[in-house]
């Protein structure tokens, strides 16, 4: 348990740092994750700020060991769900504070509880794919980021677009 | 009505002219004007106005008004982006491409509409300038090209009197370098942008794209532009005022 707990705190510290990159409001489920096991995650996650610095859940004592401790976990935490929140990270871009909740070692939920107001917004964060999806079915005039060398001219959208006005 | 393909500049572009009546000596003139740009301003000719005076066989005070004026505008976007979009970087010589491209785009859209034509698309090499609708109450409706899949776009938006410039690392990587390291740019796959005339449209995307994730905000700060940028997480940023068609 301690070292599940460890490993949410990193994990949220990590996500913070993440978070920092990103100017505006988000939506507020933000992603659904499959976390590595938590012998990668955590030393993955070193250059995020020290777990002390971004509390995890009230019961955590301060974690006092290397992320990559030996020390077994005495508890079974297979499908045990854990619900933690990070603490309100102040940046240039605003507040953000993030609450994560595990099932045994997969990352299941993160949602937004703070997110930046300050700034231009920048819509919530689609992923490409679902973006990609939305845009196939409809009918465009030309492609912008279409091609830059004759050689993949020939074979691109636009050229196909071309083709077709030329009709 | 008039369709025509070229390849100049080393890029292929293609206007898109919907207007009744006789265009064709504008249209000449467009592409004529795209291969004089090409002769007079590509590094990569000897005789070029820009290897003559990086070669130190003309002065600043011989240039041409055109170099000039690009000139500062490589100089105004270098300090706008930190020194991340540098048109001279050590040990290379001057290359003003990323701005003459826009501007030469902008020059000859500027071109048609001088000559009366009201209704075009005209995209070069994925730069776009569009003018009016193609159809009454129908905007141009401009496809961004899947960063992953050259086939496939991932959004489409909606544009009437507007330019659209996208700076990528497609399949074969970027070749666009982060001025302030000498390095090629990392962080984003994709970055479009939006705006008033090409000349912005194009220099913003080049240099967002050089800043790499900082661009993001960087870009999104600017006033009277929007974005769409796809980055190396596959997440889509775009600012909230982007046109998407529906």
């Amino acid at each position: 348990m301690k070292k599940t707990i460890f490993v949410v705190a990193l994990s949220v510290a990590g996500f913070i740092a993440v978070w920092r990159f990103e100017p505006g409001p988000v939506q507020n489920t933000a992603a659904v994750a499959q976390a590595p096991p938590p012998s990668v995650t955590a030393p993955s996650t070193t250059a995020a700020p020290p777990p002390s610095s971004s509390s995890a859940s009230p019961a955590s004592p301060p974690p006092s060991t290397p992320a990559t401790s030996d020390t077994p976990s005495t508890r079974d935490t297979k499908n045990e769900t854990v619900t933690t929140q990070g603490s309100a990270e102040s940046s240039r871009y605003g507040t953000v504070q993030v609450q994560v909740t595990f099932t045994g070692a997969r990352l299941a939920v993160i949602t937004l509880l703070q997110a930046p107001d300050s700034g231009r917004s920048l819509t919530a964060l689609p992923r490409l794919q679902e973006e990609a999806i939305k845009a196939q079915s409809a009918d465009i005039d030309t492609v912008t980021g279409a091609t830059e060398t004759s050689e993949s001219y020939k074979t691109s959208l636009q050229a196909a677009i071309d083709a077709r006005g030329n009709r | 009505m008039t369709n025509r393909v070229e390849q100049v500049m080393g890029l292929p572009i293609s206007l898109d002219l919907r207007d009744e009546g006789d265009f064709a000596e504008v249209v000449d003139d467009v592409f004529a004007w795209f291969r004089d740009v090409d002769a007079r301003f590509s590094p990569f000719k000897e005789d070029s106005e820009v290897s003559r005076y990086d070669r130190g066989e003309l002065t600043a005070a011989q240039l041409s008004d055109d170099l000039l004026e690009v000139l500062e505008l490589c100089a105004y976007y270098e300090q706008l982006s930190g020194g991340a979009f540098r048109a001279r970087l050590p040990g290379r010589g001057l290359d003003p491409c990323a701005v003459v491209k826009g501007w030469a785009v902008q020059r000859a859209a500027d071109l048609l509409k001088a000559e009366g034509a009201t209704t075009f698309c005209l995209n070069a090499g994925g730069d776009v300038v569009t003018a009016g609708e193609p159809e009454p109450g129908r905007p141009w409706r401009v496809g961004v090209r899947h960063p992953e899949q050259p086939l496939a776009v991932c959004a489409v938006l909606e544009s009437r009197n507007g330019a659209i410039a996208t700076s990528a690392a497609y399949e074969r990587g970027s070749h666009i370098l982060d001025g302030r390291s000498g390095t090629p740019a990392t962080g984003l796959m994709s970055v479009t942008v939006v705006a008033g005339d090409l000349v912005t449209a194009d220099a913003l995307a080049t240099a967002a794209f050089a800043m790499g994730a900082e661009g993001i905000t960087w870009a999104a700060d600017r006033p009277d532009c929007e974005i769409l940028i796809v980055d190396d997480s596959r997440r889509v940023h775009r600012t909230a005022g982007l046109a998407l068609a529906s």
